[in-house]
């Protein structure tokens, strides 16, 4: 197999993990971008790595399936300008990438009425226009002023820490309009309702995104491009390079650690390191004791940034036809399930596939439904915008992302009103020989896969500077 | 001049289910986020009138002006110098029943009902449709 060649799709079956203490230099705990990214950085320089995986295959939140022959990422999917690290990794590892249809005009399911526009700026009418329109030009104008990497240093930060983005919004009167916009934001963005979220967390997440525009948008931001064969091939790929070091089916339930290192236990598997990565999202940290207990900070950290809730469907058609009606398969819809819609077909347009984002209160709902319900709500969404022919696709998925069990919801973290001062600090300090990587960690493109992929970079620069202290490492 | 809104949404629930969470006014309270209580003074036929107290306003006379078995339940309330109509229509489609709630604003006040209430019940359809079809699905 040439390093460009496809990883097969994982068949599930898991893969028992051995007996016995195993002595390596690190142990990474979770097989999604950020550890395997560390392992990879770890392992090329020389050092022992075992990966402990949970689940039964490697990934996290990108994922893979195939529906009607065609390939659908079920998590992380899009990636643009300035999310460098997670471009340049799959640059290395052979990916291709291109552009996400963005010609013609997007569709909105509006107060009722169903209205195209062009380019990024939704018909809701002048006054909605310039509410929302002052409303982006604020956040971002807050948004520089934070300290991504520190939020608690930042002015102001433990006012706009009390708000959640609903009791902001209130608070400079935005308009219904906004609010209903924002929700659809904060939905598919955190995946969860806009009085769920602190505010802080809303400043700096955008921020370190590089604005709105930038976080939104499909040329030019963060929905610019996609992987030909899909973002799952990143972490199998990386997987393939680790070999038998990547331990499948293997959660890691107990931490025993001093200052000199750790022992750490993964069912009847064990394994002594002189160093832990944990890049798990924060959340999942709870499920490992940690002896000596962790320091309260980061106990409470592990509660305090709960997952979002975020799903998709994705319908795949013999033709993408919104194309020939003019449309680009991209939507917003304030009634959902499905709020937001981009045209995700393969490159060489061989098939239509209409990908839909359901979130917070919508995902809470749809997730609930039996499969079927599930899949003529989606399908009803998608004609709502894209008319009768949606509602006949030749195959149709749903990815439920609350219901993975080492994932607990995504795309992310989504950490509560009050909370980001008190725990931002302990993110991503590490404590004795334990270092934290996931993409909730990251200091650019927290939340996206250039977060996790430089969260797994960071950890591994920590790990070589107390390993090989003589080594040159990069800053 | 008339101000409306409808939304639509299909289900796998069945139109028994639907029918029935429709011509029960005990119903209507869990499925309308907005409705306080609901009585039928007789039977759910073209012509019979019940109550219905939405949150904020004093109880309200309605009067049923279409019902038609497991398609279509239309009701009107009276208001000084409008008219509001609430409207639900099943139908069975191919891809799955396809359930409609709507309200029709008429008469000389039409646009000032439809700013004090018409936007605000508007807004709310989708949200009524969904806990409808939700609570058919578990009947
Ligand atoms: C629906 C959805 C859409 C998204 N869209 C985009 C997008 O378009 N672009 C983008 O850039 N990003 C997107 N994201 C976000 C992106 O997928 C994530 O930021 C990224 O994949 C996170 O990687 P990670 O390594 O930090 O964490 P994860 O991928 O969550 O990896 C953590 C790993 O740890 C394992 N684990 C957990 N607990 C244990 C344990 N006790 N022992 C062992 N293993 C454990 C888990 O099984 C998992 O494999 C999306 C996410 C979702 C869910």
């Amino acid at each position: 197999m040439t390093s460009t060649d496809p990883v097969p799709l994982p068949d599930y079956a898991g893969e028992a993990p051995g007996h016995g203490v195993e002595r390596v230099d690190v142990v990474v705990v979770g097989a999604g971008l950020a550890g395997l990214t560390a392992a990879r950085a770890l392992t090329a320089r020389g050092l022992a790595v075992v990966v402990a995986e949970a689940s039964d295959r490697v990934g996290g939140r990108t994922k893979a399936r195939e529906v009607e022959g065609s390939l659908v990422d079920l998590g992380g999917t899009f990636v643009g300008p300035t999310q460098d690290r997670i471009i340049a990794l799959a640059d290395e590892l052979g990916l291709d990438r291109f552009a996400t249809f963005d010609a013609g005009s997007n569709v909105i399911s509006w107060r009722g009425a169903i209205k195209h526009y062009r380019g990024t700026i939704p018909p809701i009418g002048p006054i909605g226009l310039a509410d929302i329109g002052r409303i982006q030009f604020e956040i971002d104008r807050l948004g520089r002023g934070i300290d991504t990497a520190h939020p608690e240093r930042s002015p102001h930060a433990a006012k706009w820490d009390s708000h959640s983005l609903t009791s902001w919004l209130r608070s400079i009167h935005a308009l219904p309009s906004s609010h209903t916009l924002m929700s659809i934001v904060s939905g598919t963005t955190w995946g969860c309702e806009p009085g769920e979220i602190s505010f802080l967390q809303v400043l700096r997440y955008i921020a370190m995104a590089g604005g709105i525009s930038r976080m939104l948008d499909t040329a030019g931001g963060a929905q610019e491009e996609h992987f030909r064969q899909g973002s799952w091939q990143v972490s199998a790929r990386m997987a393939a390079e680790l070999g038998d070091r990547v331990r499948l089916a293997t959660p890691v339930t107990a931490v025993d650690w001093t200052d000199d290192g750790a022992v750490v236990t993964a069912g009847p598997a064990r394994f002594r390191a002189a160093r832990v990565v944990l890049a798990v999202p924060p959340a999942l940290r709870a499920r490992i004791a940690f002896s000596p207990a962790l320091p309260t900070p980061y106990s409470a950290l592990t509660q305090r940034w709960p997952q979002g809730i975020l799903s998709k469907a994705y319908a795949v058609y013999e033709q993408p036809f919104w194309r020939d009606a003019g449309l680009s398969g991209q939507a917003l819809a304030d009634t959902g399930p499905v709020t937001i819609t981009f045209d995700a077909s393969p490159h060489d347009g061989s098939r239509g596939i209409l990908l839909g984002f359901i979130g917070g209160d919508h995902a809470r709902h749809w997730d609930a439904l039996p499969p079927a319900e599930r899949r003529i709500q989606a399908l009803s969404s998608f004609a709502e915008v894209f008319g009768e022919k949606a509602l006949t696709p030749l195959g149709f998925t749903d990815q439920l992302w609350a219901a993975e069990a080492w994932t607990g919801g995504g795309p992310t973290a989504a950490p509560a009103v009050g909370t980001v001062v008190s725990t931002a600090p302990y993110l991503r300090e590490p404590v004795g020989p334990l270092h934290w990587a996931g993409t909730e960690t990251a200091e650019a493109w927290t939340g996206f896969m250039d977060g996790a992929v430089r969260s797994g970079e960071r950890a591994a620069r920590e790990i070589l500077r107390a390993l090989r202290p003589f080594a040159e490492v990069a800053p | 001049m008339t101000f409306q809104a409808s939304h639509t949404r299909l289900t796998t629930a069945s139109p028994e289910s639907v029918w029935t969470r429709w011509t029960t006014a005990a119903d209507w309270a869990p499925d309308d986020p907005g409705t306080e209580w609901a009585v039928f003074d007789g039977q759910v036929a073209a012509g019979e009138t019940g109550h219905v107290k939405s949150a904020g306003s004093p109880a309200q006379r309605f009067t049923f002006t279409r019902v038609e078995h497991h398609a279509a339940m239309d009701l009107a309330i009276a208001l000084p110098g409008g008219r509001l109509e609430i409207l639900h229509s099943l139908a069975e489609t191919p891809a799955g029943l396809s359930v409609t709630h709507g309200l029709l604003i008429t008469g000389p006040l039409s646009g000032l009902y439809a700013a004090v209430v018409g936007r605000a019940l508007a807004r709310e359809l989708p949200e009524v449709v969904r806990l409808v079809t939700l609570h058919a699905l578990r009947a």
